[in-house]
């Protein structure tokens, strides 16, 4: 039995009894595409019993009614020319939002290429100026530290270590010159010796 | 005739009265005769000679000479060598003093040449031939001396030269100051 030849609209308004109801219900046990369905049209009327009822209106207006005639805007709307003003407008709105697009994106590509030129040339005096005073305030402490140390091996130590560098270059001077002399002395002896006995 | 004879009778009495004085060239031959031997001491390595040999005649002692010198060429300090190892220093006094025994026989050999050259010098006076040794200041000299006299008398160490007497008479009649 195919399930288009249930009526589920009127089974949901309780309008199918006694065997057809049966029947209907039997089906529903079977096929689960009908049970969804049913389920959804249960959920709608259930809706609409929760409406709260009201009135009917006392005075239907008629379509030859004055009331119920449409005004000028709609009578334009619905009028021949209508189809053309909408493609027209349509169209313009084509054409004027391609052109502000396509202009947007070259400005776009300019701008980036201008700020990635400007980023370019800024970056790294930027960064070297980041980086040094970043440097210099780590530094200040350590110098400071150093500066110190400094002075006082220069007020207690340093004055040792020259007087033993001045004696050291003394001593130095004093071997060098005694060194000269002896080479002197060599030398004058050759003179001698060759005058004395002929330069053996 | 007679006169003659007498005239050079009291000549030769006259002359036998002056005593003989080495001239300032026996002097000199002696001085020549050192430098040699000095040159040819060691022809590999010479040694240094500071001072050439200088001799005197002291009249009634005898004949003095001198002279100084360094048994080894040493290396000199300089800007490019300012200080020398305590290995080189070791190294250097090791061979000044292995050299120290060949610069005595040196000596006594100068005496005996200098005893047979001097004719003049009377055999009873002496012949004293001294060395200055001469030292860097960054040397280790430990016991090696400043200076070497020898001296001996002439007749003695004319008995050397004419052989007969050996190195053992030669030892007895040398006298030898180091300091």
């Amino acid at each position: 039995m195919s399930c288009e030849s249930f009526d589920w609209k009127a089974y949901a308004l309780g309008e199918t009894a006694g065997a057809e109801g049966a029947r209907h219900e039997a089906h529903l046990k079977e096929c689960a595409g009908c049970r969804e369905e049913m389920s959804g049209l249960k959920v709608t009327v259930t809706a609409l019993k929760r409406l709260p009822k009201m009135e009917p209106p006392r005075r239907i207006a008629f379509v030859s009614d004055p009331v119920a005639e449409p005004g000028w805007w709609a009578r334009l709307w619905a009028s021949g020319p209508r189809l053309g003003f909408a493609s027209a407008a349509m169209l313009s709105v084509a054409i004027l939002g391609h052109g502000v697009m396509s202009r947007t994106g070259a400005g776009n590509d300019g701008v980036e290429a201008r700020v990635a030129q400007e980023v370019a040339r800024r970056l790294p005096a930027a960064v070297g100026q980041v980086v040094n005073q970043q440097v210099a305030a780590e530094l200040a402490p350590v110098m400071t530290e150093l500066r110190g140390r400094l002075d006082g091996l220069e007020r207690g130590n340093l004055a040792k270590v020259r007087g033993e560098l001045d004696e050291r270059r003394k001593e130095d001077m004093q071997e060098i010159r005694g060194a000269f002399e002896l080479m002197e002395r060599r030398m004058n002896t050759r003179y001698l010796s060759a005058a004395r006995f002929g330069g053996n | 005739m007679v006169k003659t004879i007498a005239v050079l009778a009291v000549a030769s009495v006259l002359a036998w009265g002056e005593t003989p004085v080495p001239s300032r060239d026996e002097i000199g031959a002696v001085e020549r005769s050192m430098y040699d031997k000095l040159l040819k001491f060691h022809v590999e390595a010479p040694p240094d000679i500071l001072g050439l040999p200088r001799g005197l005649y002291l009249d009634g002692y005898g004949a003095v000479f001198t002279a100084e010198i360094s048994p080894l060429m040493t290396p000199g300090i300089s800007p490019f060598r300012p200080s020398m190892t305590k290995e080189e220093i070791a190294r250097i006094r090791k061979a000044k003093e292995q050299r120290m025994p060949e610069v005595r026989v040196m000596m006594r050999q100068m005496l005996v040449d200098a005893a047979a050259t001097l004719d003049r010098v009377p055999k009873n006076e002496r012949i004293v031939i001294g060395f200055v040794l001469f030292y860097n200041k960054w040397e280790d000299r430990g016991a090696m001396p400043r200076t070497i006299t020898m001296l001996a008398e002439k007749a003695a160490l004319l008995e050397v030269a004419a052989g007969r007497g050996g190195m053992q008479a030669l030892d007895t009649a040398i006298q030898v100051r180091e300091e």
